[in-house]
Parts: C-alpha cells; structure tokens; sequence
C-alpha cells in the first residue's frame, strides 16, 4: 500500500514537473506549442504515434491533461490528441495477437480479437472527429460537465494534494538547476515511470481479484462484459492489459469475438480515469474538461456503435474479415499494423503539412 | 509437488474452483460407477441415464479448462506448474466419467444374467477400487503423496488382477455374449484404476513423471 501511494505521489510530481517547466520556459514556449498542436490532423496523428510508440493511452492522455493545465495546449487541441491516442492504445493487444501467428486458426481468432478494438476506435474517431471540428460535440459537452463538477466542489477534493506535491516538484526542480528542459523531461520521465510501475504493481495485487471478475461477467451479459472491462480496466489503470489478457482467450475460442467487443468497450471507458485522476490532481478546469472529452468520447462512441445491430456488425465484420486476411496471408497483418499504427500517421502528417 | 508450488503464496481463485470442480468431476463418476456396477453385477435395472449423468462431468472439464486459461492470461507466473497440472487432471477426470459410462452399455450386450466366479472377480475388484475415488480426491485436496502414493501401488494391483481374469475369460468356455461383457468390464476397471493412479501421480510425482507407468491397453 505503501509503494501505491508512493507511486501515485510520484505519478503527480511528474504531471506538476510538466507544469513548472512551462512557467520556466516563459509563455512564448507555450505559446509557440499552442501554434503547433493548432491543426487537429497534427494532433490526431500526435496521439496515435505517441501511443503507439509508448503503448500506454494513460501517459499520453496524463500528459496531455498536464499540458493543458500548465497553458500548453488548448482543449480544442488536446481533444484531437486523445482521440489519437485512443488509437494508438489499441495497438498493444494487435502486436500481442501475433504471438499465436504459429497456429493458423488460433491466430485468425487471435487478430480478430485484437483488431476489433482498433476497428471499434477507427469509427469512433471517424464519427466524432468531423463533428468535433464542425461543432465542437466533445468540448461543449465536456465543458458542462465540467462546470457542473466544479459546482459540487468535485474540482477541489484534490486540493489537499497539491500542497504537498507543488514543493516537491518545485524541490526537484530545483535539483535540476531549475531549468525548463530539464524539469520537463524529468516531469516527463517522473511521470512514465510513475505509471509503468503503477500499472505493474495494480495487476500484481489485484489480478486475483480481477479474473474472478471476467470469470464470472464476461459470460452473462453484454451490459456485464462492458462493466468487467470498466471496472478491471480501472483497478490496473491500463486498457493494454484488460485487452491484451483477452487476446490468448479469443485465440483459443473461449472467448468469442461478440462477447469480447463490449468487454473491449468497457476497457476504452475504464481507461479514461487516469486522465481524470490527472487533470483533478491538477485542480485545472480546462485539464478536466479535456479528461471528461476522453470519458465522453468512448461514451458516445459506445452508444452510437454498439446498441444498434446494423452498426455493431461493421467493426465485428471488419475484424473477421481482417483475422481471415492475416491467417491467409501473414505478411498481411504485420503490414496491417506497420501502415495504420505507423505508416498513416507519418503520412497525414505529411499531407497535413504538419513537419 | 502441489506444496512446493505454493509454499508462501495465495491458490488464484479461479485454480482453488477448478480442483473444485476436478473434486466434482470424481464424485460424479464415482456415483455413474455405482450405479452402472449395480446393474451389471446385481442384475438389477439400470436407476438413471447415465448419458445425461456424464453431462455435468463434460461441462466441468470445459469450466477447468477455460478457467486454467482465463488465470493463465492473466497472471501467467502464478500457479503455472498447478495450471498444466489441471490440465492434464481433468482429461483422466473426464475420461473415468466415460468409462464408467462404458460398464452401463455392457448391461444389455449380456444375454443371460451375471453370476459365478467371473462375476464375483470383478465385484471384488470393484469393492477395491471404489474407495479409491475418495483417498484420490483427499490425496490432491490435501496435496498428500503418501496418499497419493497408495492409491499408485492398489491400482498397479488392481491392473495386475484384472488383467488374470481377463486371461481366464479367454481360456473359458462361456457363450460370446458374457465373454466380451466380463472381458470388457475387466478392461474398463482398469482403465478406471489407470486414470485415478494418474491423477494421483499428479501429487506424487515431479511434472514431467506425471502419468509415468501408466500403460495403454
């Protein structure tokens, strides 16, 4: 419990670090951010390859929230970097799916299982992503909501905290010569490590706990599924893992691909509480705001794609047919990650103008 | 060998209800055995289907199976060795739910009613062989290769007696029909016996010596 706690402190050292660092490098610093995440193709491609690079949604999302709070980053460019990371995330449990690529059976199972969520994201960002830009959906909900916590004095149970973080972070700054870059990259450093070994540690103590949930949710009920994935997902703070577990029970058929989906689901909207956590911590309304987009976006994701039959057959279909495609043709699935996860956002980038 | 497995650790939930449903498995064919015996050596009607008995058996060795693998993503280091072991438990579980099965189906290959010398080996053999159900399920329950042990050594006996009579049904003179019914029933008692020594071996045994001994007839 100890270490928890410790790695918690730790986890908001780092995110408060990313803040000082910002007052350190002088608003122009900020300012010239804001201009560079000002395009939301860049900020899209930004959290897909940052996540895929890093494969934890929680850091980017935990970074990105530190970022709006420290004046960073606008919420209108933070919403396009969360959805990109709600990509990226996705692309752990698809790498994990190759391990069964021996076996061909198991592995068309395995990478359907895995691919779903990448498909069931795909859309999502295809939905919101245009309506977002076209009238800002996520941010006006997020910002009611956000004033409504602030109204019930949810902003400020954190507040506590801050007093002992905000010296801390200040001293290590200091440590560091209270340089900008450095308080920022040690901010940065703090921070991963903090939630790598967090993550390590939770599923550590309550993997137990956790696969007796499946055990006994997974099953039952698709409104079951979605709660298991929330709720382990939450209890280890990573949706890498709740997902990744799943893949090895797919490939072997235990699991089937409409059992999995809403458990996958819930995994996206259990995810979204370590950005929450963050942007509290962070008592900033905007960070929360762009925290409560995170939670409203796999929401609203969930409930346009999943209710509907017609529209829950379309990741379900792609994903089968993809598992189909990989287990023919193996080639075909490591270039299916290398160009989605990879190859599309370098491109846009380039398209967008974003280098 | 279970011990050494878990010495300073906490069972996974979800392995402490698999050897719950292996315990299950047991008593459930222990109780087709029953009953099968019951007809076949008594004469007396067969009191249930033992089809419809076997179904539970099935459907708990697909729970122990998913359940292996559902602990087994989720926490590969832990109870890694008791995983594979449970395994392999419960295919010699299920597989001593389908031969007690098997006696059932001999009962009405028998032309005549079942009586004599060869009738009584087999009740003798079963009387021994019954109780090895309960020592097998305490021997695991408890992790205890003594008992584990024991019930290795009567089922290395039991195949060796059984495998006389079978030697004395094809020197005899009965008519086909009891001849296969007694030879089959000698048979299937020590595939039975077979399957219980090898889930004991489980106990007993270092992981890659489970099943050692054990004969395919």
């Amino acid at each position: 419990m100890l270490l928890l706690f410790t790695l918690l402190f730790a986890f908001f050292v780092g995110l408060d670090m990313m803040g000082l660092s910002f007052k350190l490098f002088g608003k122009g610093f900020a300012q010239a951010m804001i201009a560079r995440t000002a395009n939301p193709f860049v900020g899209l491609l930004v959290g897909i390859l940052a996540t895929s690079l890093v494969q934890s949604s929680s850091t980017t999302t935990s970074m990105t929230v530190g970022l709006v709070a420290a004046g960073a980053l606008t919420i209108d460019g933070a919403i396009p970097i969360i959805m990109g990371a709600n990509i990226g995330t996705s692309v752990t449990n698809t790498l994990v799916s190759l391990g069964h690529v021996t076996r061909r059976e198991e592995f068309r199972r395995a990478f359907a299982g895995a691919t779903v969520h990448d498909f069931f994201n795909l859309m999502t960002v295809a939905i919101l992503f245009p309506l977002e830009l076209g009238f800002h959906v996520l941010r006006n909900s997020a910002e009611l909501l956000e004033h409504v916590l602030e109204g019930s004095g949810g902003i400020k149970l954190f507040d506590p905290l801050k007093a002992v973080v905000r010296p801390t972070a200040e001293w290590l700054s200091g440590q560091l010569g209270s340089s900008g870059a450095l308080t920022l990259v040690g901010g940065i450093l703090l921070l991963f490590l903090a939630l790598k070994f967090l993550v390590d540690l939770l599923k550590e103590l309550v993997s137990s706990r956790a696969e007796r949930i499946l055990d006994r949710t997974l099953f039952r009920s698709a409104i079951a599924a979605i709660g298991a994935g929330m709720l382990i997902t939450a209890m280890v703070q990573s949706s890498s893992i709740t997902t990744s577990v799943m893949v090895p029970l797919v490939g072997a058929g235990v699991v089937t691909l409409e059992q999995l989906f809403p458990f996958t689901i819930g995994a996206n909207l259990g995810t979204t509480m370590t950005a929450l956590l963050a942007a509290l911590a962070t008592g900033s309304p905007a960070a929360v705001s762009v925290a409560l987009s995170h939670l409203l976006f796999n929401a609203m994701g969930a409930l346009i794609i999943y209710p509907l039959p017609p529209i829950r057959a379309v990741p379900l279909g792609l994903a089968r047919g993809l598992g189909k495609l990989g287990a023919r043709n193996r080639p075909a699935a490591i270039a299916y990650i290398v160009l989605v996860f990879f190859g599309l956002p370098i491109l846009l980038l380039f398209l967008s103008g974003g280098f | 060998m279970f011990k050494g497995i878990f010495s300073g650790t906490q069972r996974s939930p979800l392995i402490e209800a698999a050897f719950d449903d292996i315990s299950d498995m047991l008593r459930q064919s222990a109780h087709m055995l029953d009953l099968a015996l019951e007809a076949l050596l008594d004469n007396a009607p067969l009191q249930a289907d033992l089809d419809e008995l076997d179904d539970p058996v099935d459907e708990a060795e697909r729970m122990v199976r998913r359940s292996v693998l559902e602990h087994l993503s989720f926490n590969p280091q832990q109870d890694l060795v008791a995983s594979l072991v449970l395994v392999s438990m419960v295919q010699d579980a299920e597989r001593i739910g389908d031969f007690a099965r098997g006696i059932g189906e001999l009962v009405p290959l028998a032309k005549s009613p079942r009586s004599g010398p060869f009738n009584e080996g087999l009740r003798t053999a079963a009387r021994d062989l019954r109780p090895l159900f309960e020592v097998t399920e305490r021997a695991f329950r408890k992790d205890d290769p003594e008992e584990a042990r024991r019930v290795m050594s009567r089922c290395s006996g039991l195949k060796e007696e059984l495998q006389e009579l079978t030697r004395k049904v094809a020197d005899s003179d009965l008519t086909a029909d009891m001849a296969v019914v007694y030879a089959n029933a000698a048979r299937i008692l020590r595939r039975i016996g077979s399957h219980l020594s090898n889930i004991a071996s489980s106990v007993a045994q270092p992981y890659d010596r489970i099943r050692h001994g054990d004969e395919d007839v």
